[in-house]
């Protein structure tokens, strides 16, 4: 398969997902019988939650001016190469964000205050489309009629509504995902997202007027071709896309288990309010 | 368990004897009833019987209508104009200070207008059953109510940390008799730290975001619940988690007794920081179809806290009503201010009456 892969195509994005080629495999029909079957654990394995763009690998999530070059900033200091940056060839495709320079001043300033800034940190709703390349599995359950996307993250999850109740009443950290099928690949346009979500722990982020478009295309037995389009004109001179392949987790007792991060942030969020508060 | 699946096919039989069927029960390839869709579990209903009510199952026409015009009738007062002349609520004194206030006490404002509660917003009405209105959620103790505490659940529960009734709310009480309710975050209820509400095993009807949302997929059974986003999964035809994975909403597994879809919860966490396991906590859940809108959800709940094991069961109605994003810890201003109310207070109290003795380190 990988043979067949144009040439150009590994060199704009390296390790992106094609969509199968027609006539190569067919993917069984999920309950119903008239739509291929997505249901299962699914996880990305990829460094996109750390950084989607292109880029080196670098000493810290969050790094601050050293006397000879940038050093771990205080917060990750002690957790030493585990908060490093594992480098990545990107999984925008193009390998940069098209950013407007006041957007892009913003994400530089997003990636200096990592710690205190990203929603992440906080256990807060990962928003569309990290929720899908979180270091942690998802899971699709699907019904001949009906849709949901839970997230192992903080038990996240979303509707996939099937029809367009049109706007929602009000934006949210998760959005409204409609959906339809084109062909083999389901389709979600993701509108009302809040600006509060960023894309990874580098700092990249988005307004609140942002749509993704996300495509997931069965490419064999226990993968997705995942592509998400985001176009937010606020933040960024054209829309991007972004690709990668989407792994089912093989175990025979793959499963979601509770990941409720909300407890595991409040000696970080509220620990100074104690009456008698832990070192810092 | 059997009486119960009985139950369920009468309540189907008596639907049919009506003519009240308003859709088949949708079926999955392997025949099985198809739970799928969005349900809204709202009800007048009560969850306990009324002692005054003893052993009597059943509502009468009257006392239902009664109480949906009180329903009615809240929602009419809430909707009314506020007099801009009331009084500025005075602090209370002497002895009823010291009687001190809970949510709904005399000092408080209460929270939000009933508009935002769920039958502030519509029409509720109780649930009917072969017809008939039951006159609580719980049908078994026959008395309709919890049993009592065992003894092992008193002795367990005075392990916890104990319940703090709210004082009066100006001055750190607290200070005076040693207490440590507003420390730390921990201590605070799990509703206020956004990280669940106990009415989710069982599934218990509440003030809102009722809403709960099916999928059933393969072999796995998605049980979604609005309030805090909690999303169930139940494994078909598989084993509990060793006993050391547990969590708030327990380990679910479950199974087909024909049309019946049982699950069973076990590895419960109490919900006290620091959250010890619940041991012997085991709850079993019957969704049994009623008709192609409705499904008949039945529970025991084996719980060594209490001297028996008690039981319940109420219809879920499919509902056009989406469900949405339950973002309370994003947005958690409450847990913060709580803390940093207390820490004021507490400055205040040691302004005033100096630092104190009972309870300090």
């Amino acid at each position: 398969m990988k043979q067949s892969i144009p040439a150009l195509v590994l060199l704009v994005c390296l390790g992106c997902a094609p969509a199968p080629e027609p006539g190569e495999w067919q993917a069984p029909r999920g309950p119903g019988g008239v739509h291929p079957d997505l249901s299962g654990v699914w996880q990305a394995l990829n460094e996109a939650n750390w950084d989607i763009e292109r880029h080196m690998a670098r000493a810290s999530v969050q790094l601050r001016d050293g006397p000879m070059g940038p050093v771990p900033s205080i917060p990750t200091l002690y957790m030493g190469a585990t908060a490093a940056v594992p480098p990545s060839l990107g999984v925008v495709v193009g390998g940069k964000l098209p950013y407007k320079p006041e957007a892009l001043a913003k994400r530089d300033a997003n990636r200096a205050n990592w710690s205190e800034l990203d929603p992440e940190v906080k256990c807060f709703l990962p928003g569309i489309p990290r929720a899908n390349y979180l270091p942690q599995p998802f899971q699709i359950f699907q019904s001949p009629n009906h849709l949901e996307f839970v997230y192992q993250f903080a038990s996240a999850n979303r509707n996939i509504m099937m029809e367009d109740p049109g706007p929602a009443p009000a934006d949210s950290w998760m959005g409204q995902s409609v959906a339809r099928w084109d062909g083999d690949t389901l389709v979600i346009e993701v509108t009302s997202q809040n600006d509060q979500t960023w894309f990874d722990r580098a700092g990249n982020h988005h307004s609140a007027a942002m749509t993704v478009v996300e495509r997931f295309t069965p490419m064999g037995p226990n993968h997705l071709a995942y592509e998400a389009t985001i176009d937010d004109p606020g933040t960024f001179t054209e829309p991007w896309t972004i690709r990668m392949p989407l792994y089912r987790r093989m175990e025979p007792n793959a499963m979601l288990l509770d990941f409720k991060c909300v407890a595991f942030v409040e000696e970080l969020m509220y620990g100074e309010l104690r009456r008698h508060p832990l070192p810092r | 368990m059997q009486r119960r699946n009985l139950r369920a096919v009468f309540a189907g039989v008596a639907a049919l004897l009506a003519g009240a069927v308003s859709a088949e029960v949708p079926r999955m390839d392997d025949g099985k009833p198809d739970f799928s869709g969005t349900y809204d579990i709202t009800t007048l209903t009560p969850w306990q019987r009324n002692p005054e009510l003893g052993e009597r199952k059943h509502f009468t026409q009257e006392e239902a209508d009664e109480i949906k015009n009180a329903s009615y009738g809240r929602v009419e007062q809430a909707a009314a104009p506020l007099n801009p002349d009331r009084a500025v609520l005075e602090a209370p004194t002497g002895e009823a200070r010291d009687r001190g206030v809970d949510r709904s006490g005399d000092f408080t404002p209460g929270s939000y207008d009933l508009h935002w509660f769920d039958c502030g917003g519509k029409q509720c009405d109780l649930y009917r059953i072969d017809g008939q209105y039951p006159s609580s959620v719980i049908v078994d103790p026959p008395n309709g109510r919890i049993p009592e505490l065992s003894a092992a659940g008193k002795a367990r529960r005075a392990t916890l940390l104990p319940y703090y009734k709210a004082k009066y709310p100006g001055e750190a009480w607290w200070l005076e008799d040693g207490s440590d309710p507003y420390d730390n975050p921990e201590a605070q209820s799990v509703g206020d730290r956004c990280l669940y509400m106990g009415l989710t095993v069982p599934s218990q009807p509440v003030v809102y975001n009722n809403t709960k949302v099916i999928v059933q997929s393969g072999d796995q059974v998605l049980i979604l619940t609005e309030w805090m986003h909690w999303p169930r999964i139940v494994r078909l035809n598989s084993e509990h988690l060793p006993e050391d994975m547990r969590s708030f909403g327990g380990d679910a597994i479950g199974w087909w007794e024909d049309d019946t879809l049982v699950v069973e919860t076990t590895n419960f966490i109490d919900f006290n920081a620091p959250h010890p396991p619940r041991e012997g906590l085991k709850v079993i859940e019957r969704f049994s179809p009623i008709d192609g809108d409705s499904l008949l959800y039945a529970f025991t709940v084996h719980d060594p806290d209490y001297v028996a094991p008690y039981s319940g069961e109420y219809p879920w109605h499919k509902s056009d009503y989406p469900n949405y994003e339950y973002a309370c810890h994003e947005g958690n201003y409450s847990l913060a201010n709580t803390l940093s109310g207390a820490r004021a207070l507490e400055r205040k109290w040691i302004a005033e009456h100096g630092s104190p003795e009972a309870g300090e380190e």
